[in-house]
């Protein structure tokens, strides 16, 4: 008993450790790229950035907006442009990731109801250790400003 | 004696006048026997040296009307294969289009603008219905082209572009279809002229256009 006690104040006491932990983690311009009204899948990007010194790993998105997320990576290998699904999306201690169009893309399965313009998105990122991050997308259409600065500067 | 001195002045008038006809009628020879300047191009698109002949085929627009090789002739045409349930490539690509088609028209001398097709590497789930509800959306001139596996199979053959469903394991319904990633250009020929490398980038897109456009235009 008097075991159980001591763990549970320990677990009360690494708690806030947690909250500290997933605020390390930042997102930066989230959006959702606005499609046709009748869109069955869409794409999420935004800037993942780790202020930690531990490397990172986002394992799921949920968003009561869609039926399903998925993590996603498009490629062009050999003249094909290929999707890959990603296990993880790692964001190394002290950098970033980001997610933009042609690169890393959070997969939107089945809108719940049409997006529009204006509309915001809920996602709720999760990662290894269990830390939640939630985050509200905009949904709009791409600027210049959107492209995936590592694929632009492959020459 | 006062008679000739008016037709000696007039005599190296009449010389010169002579020698600028001759000088502008050899300028005018060589202009009409000079071969056009050759295109200038960047380095994302690759010119074939010979345009590529199309053999027909049968496919159908996002109208449901009869979609054949006479749609490429008369007019240029960019064509994009991919497909509507892409949230990512296909969307910039079709964007990256919109944005040509506006870079192009916006620019001067005006030359012909290109139509845009959209050619659906999913036919299972491109239907025109489906297809009328993605292409028009970036653009209401976009054609949206689908139609049986074999008569697709047989226009991308033909411009070198490919497309294989990829199986999305934990999500059956929502399979994945990896597709050739280049832009084609069609001439009015309804023959392959050209091919675009991604990135694609609207602005350098439409000056090479333009300047294949002016090539064919001055060579035909």
């Amino acid at each position: 008993m008097k075991s159980l006690l001591r763990s549970l104040v320990l677990l009360y006491l690494l708690a806030p450790v947690a909250g500290v932990r997933a605020d390390q983690l930042q997102v930066e311009d989230p959006w959702v790229r606005a499609g046709p009204p009748t869109a069955r899948v869409m794409a999420g990007y935004m800037i993942l950035r780790n202020n930690g010194d531990t490397d990172r790993e986002i394992v799921r998105v949920t968003s009561p907006a869609f039926a399903r997320v998925e993590l996603h990576l498009s490629r062009i290998e050999d003249g094909m442009a290929r999707m890959i699904p990603q296990e993880a999306l790692r964001i190394p201690a002290g950098g970033r990731l980001e997610l933009a169009p042609g690169g890393f893309h959070l997969m939107l399965f089945d809108p719940v109801a049409p997006l529009q313009p204006g509309d915001a998105v809920e996602l709720t990122l999760l990662d290894a250790a269990g830390n939640r991050l939630q985050v509200s997308a905009p949904v709009r259409l791409p600027t210049d400003g959107d492209a995936d600065h590592s694929h632009h500067h492959h020459h | 004696m006062s008679d000739s001195s008016p037709a000696l002045h007039r005599r190296p008038l009449f010389l010169l006048l002579l020698l600028a006809m001759l000088a502008g009628g050899l300028y005018l020879g060589w202009q009409q026997f000079a071969p056009p300047a050759p295109p200038r191009l960047s380095d994302q698109v690759t010119r074939l040296p010979q345009p590529r002949p199309i053999a027909d085929f049968a496919l159908v627009d996002h109208h449901e009307r009869p979609f054949t090789l006479a749609r490429f002739q008369g007019r240029w045409s960019f064509v994009f294969f991919g497909y509507t349930h892409c949230p990512d490539v296909c969307p910039t690509a079709m964007l990256d289009l919109k944005r040509t088609l506006e870079a192009v028209t916006g620019a001067e001398p005006a030359v012909e603008p290109p139509q845009v097709v959209f050619v659906t590497a999913d036919p299972e789930r491109d239907t025109p219905a489906q297809l009328a509800r993605f292409v028009p959306y970036f653009n209401p001139d976009f054609i949206g082209v689908t139609g049986p596996q074999d008569q697709l199979d047989q226009l991308s053959g033909q411009l070198s572009s490919l497309a294989v469903k990829v199986p999305n394991p934990d999500n059956p319904d929502n399979y994945l279809v990896d597709h050739t990633a280049s832009i084609l250009l069609l001439n009015p020929d309804g023959r392959l002229e050209a091919i675009f490398t991604p990135p694609h980038d609207p602005e350098t897109m439409a000056d090479d256009y333009r300047e294949l456009a002016r090539y064919f235009e001055e060579i035909s």
